[in-house]
């Protein structure tokens, strides 16, 4: 999809003590911030984003002007666990006989 | 097993096979870029013209796996206990027979779950991180990140970042079309898929809320999602060419209107999602305005509410953003833990939908 294509991608979670300090961050190392950028305060009264970087942009992400005032930390090699996760799709169709269908997670009761 | 995309166009046709008195099978006119159709399965008692609705939409962003599970499921269970007769259950948030009785009698679900299949089959199939869906690269751009747009940025709300925001407000969008996530389009509407929402939403002028379903913060987004709101000058709003200079910019005293009524109907009905989720494994989600960190254009919850605002006649829609769970592409057990939270939200939404944004009930 880029030119780091053959190169894992980690969520990253990234948390600062301000928004301002987290903006900074992504302002210089423009990471893929997910569906909308959107950030969550923290237990700790910080605030904190998830972002999807390349291992070679990880790297140079922590070596940022301004990641000395976030913390990041990757929670998930997102490559590895999709070759996990392709192993839990439907192969085939399920509902190919007209008579089959879903049924949902929720109790009936 | 998460479902493939084959299998979500057979579930709804065979949950409208099973329950043909409390669904209607719709079928959006525009064929995907590879040629898929897709589907929109209807569920409720009344007619499309009789009772208000609710368009649920998932799988706009294809790296996100579970939204179109979750639609499916809930259109399921919702089917199955209303003809059974009996409630629902999703950890620890229940709802009686009587409240989905109710609930089908009195409002109908739109379900579209998985509006972007090209992408979704990408993602499942040969790059688990792609988002967008698979318009071919334009002439002369080869690279794969060339090819797809990037749906949620496509629909007709201030789409032109470029002419519609302040140079600085970083607006989370892109002209490129081969930036490999957040690519517009070469115009606004341009996709099938876009044009697929639009055409539900102006075909079924019921329609009356918008939820739109993606991952993952967790958090519930409600309007707007270009600028900081403020409920004071109803001039300064996103059709003011004046402010195309300035807008997005955070903390600038400039925002987009949004009455105190509807801020407060939006915020109450977000938070109804949140206390029904929570409810189901004390995962507490949160409620956000869109706007977030910095400034969108094109997403289609923006442009839903906008509708009302463009043209007066048409329908006000309440629009929001579900980001569940926290993960895109979770294990399959947690997958599921997430839909619960969903369906329950999306349960107590419909439930409450009525009651918050009219303070009545049909």
């Amino acid at each position: 999809m880029s030119e780091h294509d053959d190169e894992p991608v980690y969520r990253c979670h990234v948390v600062a003590a301000t928004t301002d300090a987290l903006r900074e961050f992504i302002d210089e190392v423009r990471p893929d911030t997910g569906c909308r950028p959107v950030a969550r305060k923290t237990a700790d009264g910080g605030v904190g984003i998830d972002v999807y970087l390349h291992e070679s942009r990880l790297a140079q992400a922590r070596s940022a002007k301004s990641a000395a005032a976030v913390d990041i930390t990757p929670v998930e090699n997102t490559t590895e666990n999709w070759q996990a996760r392709t192993r839990e799709v439907g192969q085939g169709n399920r509902f190919a006989t007209r008579g089959d269908h879903p049924h949902g997670l929720g109790r009936k009761e | 097993m998460y479902l493939n995309v084959t299998e979500i166009e057979s579930a709804i046709t065979n949950l409208n096979v099973a329950h043909p008195e409390t669904t209607q099978l719709i079928e959006p006119p525009h064929a995907t870029h590879e040629g898929r159709t897709t589907q929109v399965l209807r569920v409720g008692t009344r007619a499309a013209d009789e009772a208000d609705g609710i368009l649920a939409l998932g799988g706009l962003h294809a790296r996100e796996w579970v939204p179109p599970d979750a639609l499916v499921s809930l259109a399921a269970d919702l089917l199955e206990a209303h003809a059974g007769g009996t409630g629902l259950r999703y950890g620890g948030t229940a709802f009686t027979a009587a409240q989905i009785a109710t609930l089908l009698d009195t409002v109908n679900l739109f379900f579209f779950p998985c509006a972007n299949p090209d992408g979704r089959a990408h993602s499942q199939t040969v790059a688990g991180n792609w988002r967008k869906n698979r318009r071919p690269a334009p002439p002369g751009l080869g690279g794969p990140s060339c090819v797809g747009v990037d749906l949620n940025r496509n629909f007709d709300f201030l789409w032109d970042h470029t002419a519609k925001f302040a140079a600085d407000s970083d607006v989370h969008t892109s002209a490129d079309p081969c930036d490999p996530q957040q690519y517009r389009g070469p115009a606004v509407a341009s996709e099938p898929e876009t044009r697929n929402v639009v055409w539900v939403l102006d075909t079924f002028p019921r329609i009356r809320w918008h939820v739109d379903v993606h991952s993952a913060v967790p958090v519930i987004l409600h309007s707007w999602g270009d600028d900081q709101n403020q409920s004071t000058k109803s001039a300064d709003n996103f059709t003011n060419p004046a402010l195309d200079t300035v807008r997005g910019r955070r903390n600038d005293g400039i925002g987009e209107f949004i009455t105190t009524h509807d801020l407060d109907t939006a915020v109450r009905l977000a938070q109804r999602m949140h206390d029904a989720i929570f409810g189901v494994r004390s995962f507490d989600y949160g409620v956000e305005q869109a706007y977030g960190l910095y400034p969108t254009s094109g997403a289609s919850d923006d442009y839903a509410f906008s509708r009302h605002v463009v043209e007066p006649d048409d329908t006000k829609l309440f629009a929001f953003t579900i980001e569940c769970g926290t993960s895109q592409q979770p294990t399959f057990g947690e997958a599921e833990n997430v839909i619960r939270e969903v369906s329950a939200g999306l349960v107590a939404f419909a439930l409450g939908a009525h009651d918050i944004t009219d303070g009545t009930h049909p």
